[in-house]
């Protein structure tokens, strides 16, 4: 089975069709990678940002000052005590200029820990604020990742203001004008290694990549595997049995993927490190929990988990490719109708997400980062939904579809005599 | 018993492909399957290695059933181009198989120099006219030694010295011991191959020998064609009457020196001896005239 299984992978990786799709890959990644160094919040630009916000209290406090003045003699304690409130902040603001020159990140992550601590983080009113942005439930999370990034020595993603983190929590934002400035300032991008895999993961991985490996795969495992004619037929002739062909072709497959997926992944970072740094793998993400409870898990553990179920997903779109193949024995049919399932799935699932149906469908976990951090099991009030729960789903529909196509291969064969 | 088929029927979409064949051989034969396009000669060898269902029969290849694997170890299939990877190589797909059936890989070039090959054997067969997947599918089938060589028009698309090397890689095989059954449209090379053809005609086996047309036959020309008829008779030996003074014999009836002599004897004078052969497109002609 070994020799058949090398003699699959020298079958890909000679393909000109698959050597195309992965050029076209490596342009997409490269496209987006400049697209998210360009949107990438950077200290020069808050520094910017503080500095304007600085020029402008400089004009308040002089004018201030000059009022002071022109009341000389008049013992107005107010403006006194708002011209020292000025130059108190003033100071504060000067001073996050050079530590953001100095990338300070204790300095600043201490600042904004202290503020969420004088707003009184722990006596947050949660009914008042249980959709308005920011949430209790916002402020937390915002809070206790501060303090995980200062206490891990992590450089934060830009900006850190309050504005810039939300939860699924955030509903209701005020106005329009405000809901568009808080979505702005907590759409962040990092082109650190680390951070720009999992802006790939995020957005690749939500059908754009099941697509992708269904279109790279479909001629293997259609045209030329179980089409009515073909290069197949040289393999039938041989003293191969079908289920060793079948499990060849599939490891094949797989393996190919893992390597595309593992070369995807080195890239992203080694462009991420070459054009910025490398980032951190101990970068908090948020894994929400049932009752507005939380928790936090390092951004290496999230990838892992994001590769694992992503490969799990294209496990099942490869089964549906070849039962389909299997079903129709034309190509073009197969792809199309893996890939029409798939998107038809998605939006008939939705009719029905909030019922216990839709953690055990398949096409439910498509959405992979979204299954890691639990935010669909929380928006759907689906307890069920789980991440293990979804590897097995998609485990389990894989082996179902490549059963059904094996014995109904195996079928016509035994129909042969 | 190297093929036995009994009573295989094909049907496709209503229309019997295949109505009844039987086929026996026991001893290494060369066997040709001729007939015009759709007479199921194609589908007769996909469904004796197991690549097509039927509906009734049986087929067993060197005494096993066909739809057991293992029977590649010992038969081969030359099928069309199609099967071939355009991406790989010649030597990839050789390796394939050797891998595949536990054979050295030094076959490779000894098959390859056979049949001429070695110089773009290491290139990707897309790149590859007709005729150099041709011999690939040759050098693919024949690489194992197997004891049944089923072909499928292996001489498609081949020029003259392709064709002559094909020729004499199937006679060298058959020589060794191997069975070898193609289907080929190119009477002529048939004919140098074998003389034993199956006419296939609307998924039956019409014919299944040339042997006796093969035999030489005379048409002789005598002075006096009614007292040649009469010793002709007297000796009981078959004859044709052609026309006045005019009459065939096939050879295996008649042994040349001997009609002579008694011609002589009976003063008879022979005028003329003319000889010819029936061959594959003759008999094809008889047989199908008007089917294509």
């Amino acid at each position: 089975m070994l020799k058949i299984w090398l003699f699959e992978m020298k079958k890909i990786t000679k393909s000109l069709f698959i050597f195309i799709m992965l050029v076209l890959l490596i342009f997409i990644i490269l496209g987006y990678f400049v697209f998210v160094y360009v949107n990438t919040v950077r200290t020069d630009d808050i520094i910017m940002e503080i500095k304007d916000r600085v020029y402008l209290q400089e004009q308040h406090l002089e004018d201030l000052n000059q009022l002071d003045n022109q009341e000389e003699g008049q013992n107005n304690t107010g403006l006194k005590e708002e011209i020292d409130f000025q130059k108190e902040y003033l100071s504060k603001e000067k001073d996050m200029v050079e530590a953001y020159r100095q990338k300070d990140w204790s300095t600043i992550l201490a600042k904004e820990i202290k503020d969420d601590e004088d707003a009184g983080i722990h006596s947050t009113n949660k009914i008042i604020s249980y959709s308005t942005f920011p949430t209790a439930f916002t402020t937390e999370t915002r809070y206790q990742k501060n303090k995980w990034l200062r206490d891990r020595g992590i450089p934060p993603v830009l900006p850190i203001g309050t504005s810039s983190w939300t939860t699924m929590y955030d509903v209701d934002f005020g106005d329009k004008r405000a809901e568009a400035f808080v979505k702005n300032q907590s759409t962040k991008y990092s082109s650190t290694g680390i951070n720009f895999l999992s802006h790939v993961f995020k957005q690749l991985f939500h059908y754009v990549a099941p697509i992708f490996f269904v279109l790279l795969f479909g001629n293997m495992l259609t045209k030329e595997g179980i089409g009515k004619n073909g290069p197949i037929q040289l393999l039938q002739t041989q003293p191969i049995r079908l289920y060793q062909l079948l499990i060849s072709k599939l490891a094949a497959t797989m393996t190919i993927t893992i390597l595309i997926l593992l070369c995807v992944s080195i890239f992203s970072v080694l462009m991420g490190t070459i054009f910025d740094r490398f980032g951190n793998l101990d970068y908090p993400v948020l894994i929400y929990e049932t009752e507005r409870s939380y928790h936090f898990i390092t951004m290496g553990v999230f990838l892992l988990k994001v590769f694992i179920i992503s490969m799990m997903v294209l496990l099942f779109c490869y089964s549906l490719l070849f039962f389909f193949s299997v079903i129709t024995r034309h190509t073009l049919s197969a792809v199309g109708l893996t890939i029409l399932v798939i998107f038809i799935t998605h939006q008939w699932n939705e009719g029905f997400a909030e019922s216990l149906i839709f953690s055990f469908t398949p096409f439910s976990y498509f959405s992979v980062t979204k299954v890691v951090t639990n935010e669909l099991a929380v928006t759907l009030n689906n307890e069920y939904f789980t991440y293990p729960t979804g590897l097995i789903i998609l485990g389990s529909y894989s082996i179902i579809f490549f059963l059904a196509s094996y014995f109904i291969l195996l079928k016509r064969s035994n129909a042969k005599k | 018993m190297i093929i036995s088929i009994q009573n295989l029927k094909k049907q496709y979409k209503k229309e019997w492909v295949l109505k009844g064949i039987h086929i026996e051989v026991k001893t290494p034969t060369i066997i040709a399957l001729v007939g015009p396009n759709g007479s199921g000669k194609t589908t007769l060898l996909n469904c004796m290695t197991n690549l097509l269902g039927f509906s009734e029969g049986d087929i067993y290849l060197l005494g096993k059933k066909h739809t057991n694997p293992s029977i590649f170890k010992e038969v081969s299939y030359l099928q069309d181009n199609r099967i071939l990877y355009g991406n790989l190589t010649g030597y990839d797909h050789l390796k394939f198989i050797c891998d595949v059936q536990h054979i050295p890989h030094n076959q490779i070039k000894q098959v390859a120099e056979k049949i001429g090959m070695t110089s773009y054997l290491k290139k990707r067969v897309r790149n590859y006219s007709l005729g150099m997947k041709q011999h690939l599918l040759l050098a693919m089938s024949i690489i194992n030694k197997p004891k049944l060589l089923l072909m499928d028009e292996p001489l498609t698309g081949l020029d003259p010295s392709s064709a002559i090397t094909i020729r004499n890689v199937l006679l060298e095989l058959h020589h060794q011991g191997t069975t070898i059954m193609l289907s080929s449209h190119n009477l002529d090379e048939i004919d140098r191959l074998t003389n034993t053809i199956y006419f296939m005609k609307s998924g039956l086996i019409m014919e299944e020998s040339l042997a006796e047309l093969h035999q030489k036959q005379y048409i002789v020309t005598v002075n006096d064609g009614e007292k040649a008829m009469r010793i002709l008779k007297e000796h009981a030996i078959p004859y044709r009457f052609i026309q006045t003074n005019q009459l065939s014999f096939v050879e295996m009836d008649l042994k040349l020196p001997h009609f002579i002599q008694k011609m002589t004897e009976h003063e008879v004078c022979i005028e003329d001896i003319d000889s010819y052969k029936t061959g594959a497109e003759q008999r094809y002609q008889e047989l199908f005239e008007g089917v294509e």
